[in-house]
């Protein structure tokens, strides 16, 4: 009787598909169009001063770790459906890209608080859910880390990654039913406590847009797909070395 | 072997992702409805166009004036009124009536007839006025972050004169009235015990609800008018039978239609910036620095399996 092909087996590695090289490209040319748009294209706030051009990099960086580990939730199902390995490689590359935007946006909106809000950090409802969703996912790779038997990793990654993206929708969400937030909105209206919001003029929402699908779609897609490429390479090894030792 | 490693379920990932995108923006617009009051407050509000000068100031432009600013300067006339108001910045070293009279193209010789230093919620403000014949000047200035930035008024009008004082509130009362007899004690036109009683009206202006106060002082007709905002009172002398409520309204649009300097903080920025690139270099340097080992560990594994 013929034997089942292992899920475990990663593909043999290749080099980069010239979808993927395009899509760097795209992407590389992108990042300095979305820089270019931030810095130069749409004006100064005249309130806040060239401070506010962080939110060119901040608002899409949420978009990113959304679109990231959105990708982790697809993922987690995905392989707790079908046990195929792939999808949990899908799920991988997304908390790790998506953790790098996560921070970023962390990051970036507390630098952009020091000059608006007179202070690095404060404990307000959004900076709070954000900052649990980033130790989120921060212990998710921590956790995956340790766990030696491949499949036992994978079912637990798979069941955690589903799960932390509540603190994903938490942060999204939080401004809804905790209105004594101070963290303005950049799309529609800001609650009526919030410091430091912008007006969106036309070179204002022209550049948010841009940075939108640059920050938001390109990078991270092609920095997954490239996360991806790895942890498949990474199963190709460990499948090579199984072979060896068995032999 | 063609890759097949996603197959169907790309266009599936890819569908997902784009839907997911829309999320956070439909999360955004709902936070926006949630707050009827700042939907209220931005539509009634009305939009107000700004000068920004290079040297990091802004002050509403007024409309219904002659603009004759420069890229540091702003300069708004009145030919009909007679009026001039400009606001500029220069070293915090520089006295601030040298540099009026030079926006504004006046001579200023005498010496103030009134001044001092009053604490606004915009910080500390000194205040100078001059009375050189025909024309009357009301000089503001502040020093901040290393600049010295001034508000300057000039009428020349020989039928009117008009000062435009600031007063700190001392008084508990719901009223200007004592801030406008400060004003008129403090510019040397009458002392407050020797005031008639005046005339009190309410002037609705763009720039808020004026209380007024006529007096007869000796025969002249002097209009105070005051306008509290926070521990300030905006006060307007103006001396003589002229209506100077446009010149009042205008200046103190100025004043109070939103006068703010721009922050540098342009340092904030680069740092954004250079943690984003940092966390990206991390990242991508990250990937690959492990391909290179895992492609290391497959030439490894390989030679052992050919071994």
């Amino acid at each position: 009787m013929a034997q089942a092909k292992p899920k475990d087996f990663a593909q043999a590695p290749t080099p980069a598909p010239n979808l993927l090289r395009i899509l760097t490209l795209v992407t590389v040319i992108g990042v300095v169009i979305a820089l270019v748009f931030a810095l130069n294209i749409a004006g100064t706030d005249i309130e806040q001063g060239e401070v506010q051009r962080i939110f060119y990099v901040h608002m899409p960086a949420f978009f990113g770790a959304f679109l990231a580990f959105g990708a982790t939730v697809l993922g987690g199902i995905m392989y707790l459906w079908k046990r195929d390995p792939k999808w949990d490689r899908l799920a991988v590359a997304g908390v790790e890209v998506g953790f790098a935007f996560a921070m970023i946006n962390l990051i970036t909106g507390s630098i952009w608080a020091r000059p608006i809000w007179n202070t690095w950090w404060t404990w307000d409802p959004r900076l709070t859910s954000e900052a649990i969703m980033v130790l989120t996912y921060a212990a998710y790779m921590m956790l995956r880390a340790g766990i030696d038997n491949m499949d036992t990793r994978r079912r637990f990654a798979s069941v955690y990654g589903i799960l932390a993206f509540a603190t994903v929708l938490l942060t999204l969400f939080i401004i809804r039913f905790r209105e004594d937030t101070i963290h303005p909105t950049v799309v529609g209206n800001s609650p009526q406590n919030a410091q430091g919001t912008f007006a969106a003029s036309d070179g204002v929402v022209t550049a948010l847009m841009v940075g939108l699908v640059i920050w938001g779609l390109l990078v991270p897609v092609t920095l997954m797909w490239y996360r991806i490429r790895l942890e498949n390479m990474l199963d190709w090894v460990n499948r090579k070395k199984m072979e060896v030792l068995s032999a | 072997m063609k890759n097949r490693q996603f197959g169907w379920a790309k266009w599936l990932i890819i569908g997902g992702m784009l839907l997911l995108v829309a999320l956070p923006l439909y999360a955004q617009e709902d936070a926006a409805e949630g707050s009827s009051d700042a939907e209220m407050s931005e539509e009634e509000a009305p939009e107000i166009p700004f000068y920004s000068s290079a040297d990091g100031f802004n002050v509403p432009v007024l409309t219904t004036w002659v603009d004759e600013s420069d890229d540091k300067t702003a300069f708004f006339l009145n030919p009909d009124l007679q009026a001039r108001i400009v606001t500029t910045a220069t070293g915090e070293g520089d006295d601030p009536t040298e540099v009026a009279a030079e926006a504004l193209g006046a001579t200023i010789t005498s010496e103030p007839i009134f001044s001092n230093r009053v604490n606004t919620a915009d910080g500390t403000w000194e205040q100078r006025y001059y009375d050189e014949g025909n024309s009357n000047v009301s000089i503001l200035s502040k020093i901040e972050e290393g600049r010295r930035y001034v508000i300057a008024f000039i009428e020349d009008d020989p039928e009117v004169a008009v000062y435009m004082p600031l007063v700190d509130r001392t008084w508990e009362e719901d009223t200007t009235l004592p801030g406008i007899e400060q004003a008129i004690e403090s510019l040397g036109i009458a002392a407050i015990d020797e005031l008639p009683e005046p005339t009190i009206e309410t002037v609705s202006l763009p720039s808020g609800d004026w209380e007024s106060a006529t007096y007869d002082i000796d025969g002249t007709t002097v209009t105070g008018y005051g306008l509290n905002f926070g521990v300030t009172d905006y006060v307007a002398i103006a001396i003589g039978d002229a209506d100077a409520t446009q010149m009042v309204d205008a200046y103190n649009y100025t004043l109070l239609g939103g006068f703010f300097i721009t922050s540098d903080n342009t340092a904030y920025l680069y740092l954004g910036l250079a943690v984003t690139a940092a966390i990206f270099i991390v990242l991508l340097g990250s990937i690959w620095l492990r391909w290179r080992n895992a492609r290391r560990d497959l030439s490894t594994v390989e030679q052992l399996a050919s071994d």
